[in-house]
């Protein structure tokens, strides 16, 4: 498991990916990726096109994100999920919660 | 040797004092030449040692097992016993403690030295040596040594740690059974497969049974495993048992649920949860899934009938945007076994890493006919698939039958724990409660009524009957009288859906008429006679027919599409409508010595 965080050149997103097995050992890791930004964020992005694997933890993890993101009313979009780890969100119904994108 | 008559004449022919405390422990020397031993008593005392002469190797065992060192320097060639042979002997009787062994010798030959580290000594300096280098040495041995040290005490205090921590997880985890699991009720009939993956489990299965006798059971899955995860199974236990003894319907209880674990968990934490009310006798079943795995209704045949996937995300996770939390209600037929299972069946692995899935699952299940058992089967392909492996995360899989005795299989499993108690007895009082238009949308009124007849009487047994008398003529005043419904609608399937359908229409568009709930006590012998009015809105029907009517449809055992009345007034001494039919009055007459009141019941 490894997480990437990358800004976008007119500093409005941060776009965190993830590769490999998105679960609880990921914890502190995607915590820093968003903590530590200075100014206000548009939008997070998460993609995951290279994440293998989700666990509950995980989905946890996401709601954190999500309660950090609403302090600065900032958007969070999960971006590109394989077919397995989009059958996990859909199950949570975390359509609900988040824009995961592309749309199916 | 040069080097070393170079110390010996800066200090004189006496060795100097020894420093008073001697700061860098036990030095140990085993050397069979008495000007060797001198020279390095001076050396050693001078670097703050506490030294300790041994003349051969087996004296130097000797002290050593006797008082132990915190260094030792070690001759080769001695008589009697060599410095090889003392040097394991030391380091056996040093056990799991490191002491540095540091071999002081005049032989030069590679195997000989090469030999030194062979039988375990630590280093070996050859004579003659400069004293900053024999001072270096040292250095170098302690400094291992103390990290030795460092780590085994760092070892010490993580296993006393680990076995404190293990008890107190053994004994939290007793007071946990006892107080969330032990209540369940109906074991003998739902069959269970729980492997948790930590002592404690974070999958959650609990069991109770309504006062009308459906059973309620709740399948939780926490984020995680271990402690973490079992400590939000108390305030789900505990709602989930005291609202479904009052009665309180799947909906309320999950909502309750929702609110207190978003209240109380860390917002990375929530459970996700399957809900069943099983009517058996009746063939209905009420079910709810969030976030958890399909629910399979499968019939005899081993064909899975029905899948109700998730509908909603877990409980406790805060700001959701959908408060609805919405039941399905579903037809069953006797034979039907509904499956329950958490994720942590379907993403199982074996030691290959590979996962049980769901396809394989489905397999097993279809492939169990009318013969085989599809639980047996399953909980078997499980253990063979994992061959063993350390499970990642909680298994749970659960089998509950539609059998129609499984109601009747509970009554006699629990056994009412009744206290008679005289004071409750005497009391004459009177409540009442009316609800008005949207109040009868949200306020549950019978499990109120049933919270206020339990703070004035221990109910005991009667409890049930009540709750069935009061449920009866509500939702006859509700259903028939404010909405207006036709109960024939009731009597086929399809009807039966579309009947509910409708009621849930008309419910929520509701803002007009009520209904009056009146209890009333009277003190009578040993017990008491209870008085229940329901009043409502309605235009009333014509209840002499009905009244003949049902006792008809009990015995061609549909009475459930009635308006239900045969079986309130076989529960209650007298049955009586009143004005147009808009109003009915059942009084029930209890003894606190007596179980029931009709022996027909």
């Amino acid at each position: 498991m490894s997480i990437k965080t990358r800004t976008s050149t007119d500093g409005q997103e941060l776009t965190i990916s993830i590769e490999g097995r998105f679960d609880f050992t990921a914890q502190q890791e995607f915590r820093n990726a968003y903590r530590y930004n200075e100014h206000r964020l548009e939008r997070f992005r998460v993609n995951l096109e290279q994440a293998e694997y989700m666990d509950s933890s995980a989905l946890g993890m996401l709601l954190l994100l999500r309660d950090h993101a609403k302090v600065s009313n900032s958007e969070v979009v999960i971006e590109k999920p394989s077919a397995q780890i989009r059958a996990i969100l859909e199950t949570a119904h975390f359509d609900d919660l988040f824009t995961i994108l592309p749309v199916t | 040797m040069k080097a070393l008559e170079g110390v010996l004449a800066t200090t004189g022919e006496h060795p100097p004092p020894v420093p008073a405390s001697p700061s860098r422990g036990r030095a140990l020397v085993v050397d069979d030449n008495v000007s060797n031993r001198a020279l390095l008593r001076v050396l050693l005392s001078r670097e703050g040692f506490k030294v300790i002469l041994a003349e051969d190797g087996r004296h130097g065992v000797a002290l050593f097992e006797r008082d132990g060192a915190d260094i030792v320097f070690m001759d080769i060639m001695m008589p009697g016993m060599d410095g090889y042979e003392a040097t394991t002997r030391i380091k056996a009787a040093a056990g799991d403690q490191f002491v540095p062994v540091i071999f002081l010798t005049a032989l030069t030959d590679q195997a000989a030295l090469a030999k030194c580290i062979e039988v375990g000594g630590d280093d070996f300096l050859t004579k003659p040596y400069e004293p900053a280098i024999f001072k270096a040495k040292i250095i170098a041995a302690e400094r291992i040594r103390d990290l030795y040290r460092k780590i085994r005490e760092q070892h010490q205090e993580l296993s006393v740690l680990h076995n404190l921590m293990q008890r107190e997880q053994e004994i939290a985890e007793q007071i946990f059974t006892a107080a969330v699991t032990s209540p369940n009720v109906a074991l003998s009939s739902i069959r269970t497969l729980l492997l948790p993956a930590a002592t404690f489990n974070g999958d959650l299965l609990l069991t109770a049974r309504r006062p009308s006798g459906e059973l309620n059971v709740l399948l939780g899955d926490f984020t995680g495993h271990g402690l973490a995860a079992a400590v939000g199974a108390l305030p789900v236990s505990e709602v989930f048992r005291a609202m479904t003894e009052k009665g309180f319907v799947a909906t309320d209880i999950l909502k309750e649920i929702d609110h207190k674990l978003t209240t109380l968990l860390p917002v990375d934490m929530f459970m996700a949860a399957c809900f069943l009310t099983v009517d058996a006798p009746h063939r209905s079943v009420i079910a709810w899934n969030g976030g958890m795995p399909e629910i399979l209704v499968v019939n005899r045949e081993g064909v899975i009938r029905k899948r109700l996937p998730s509908v909603h995300h877990p409980l406790g996770i805060s700001g959701s945007p959908h408060a609805g939390i919405k039941v399905e209600r579903l037809e069953v037929d006797a034979d039907d076994r509904i499956l329950l299972l958490s994720d942590g069946v379907t993403d199982a692995r074996n030691p290959a890493g590979e996962m049980f899935g769901k396809g394989r699952l489905e397999r097993l299940i279809q492939g169990c006919d009318s013969g085989a058992d599809a639980f047996d089967t399953i909980a078997g392909a499980l253990e063979k698939f994992c061959q063993g492996r350390v499970h990642d995360d909680d298994i749970t899989f659960v089998e509950i039958p539609c059998r129609a005795d499984l109601a009747v299989a509970l009554q006699k499993e629990e056994p009412s724990v009744s206290q008679p108690n005289a004071e409750n007895i005497a009391c004459i009082w009177r409540w009442s409660l009316e609800l008005h238009g949207a109040g009868l949308r949200s306020i549950d009124s019978v499990p109120l009524a049933i919270a206020q007849l339990q703070e004035l009487h221990s109910l005991s047994t009667h409890r049930e009957t009540l709750y069935i008398v009061l449920s009866e003529l509500f939702s006859n005043a509700l259903d028939h009288g404010v909405l207006r419904l036709n109960s024939s609608l009731k009597t086929s399937e399809e009807g039966f859906s579309r009947y509910y359908a409708e009621r849930e229409k008309r419910l929520a568009a509701l803002n007009e008429g009520y209904v009056r709930i009146e209890l009333a006590h009277l003190p009578q012998g040993e017990g008491g006679r209870l008085t229940i009015r329901v009043e409502d809105s309605g235009e009333g029907f014509d209840f002499a027919a009905a009244l003949a009517g049902p006792q008809l449809a009990l015995e061609n055992n549909s009475a459930y599409a009635g308006r239900g009345l045969s079986l309130v007034s076989a529960l209650c001494e007298s049955l009586r409508y009143q004005g147009q039919g808009n109003c009915v009055e059942a009084v029930y007459a209890w003894a606190e010595t007596k179980n029931a009141v009709k022996s027909s019941f």
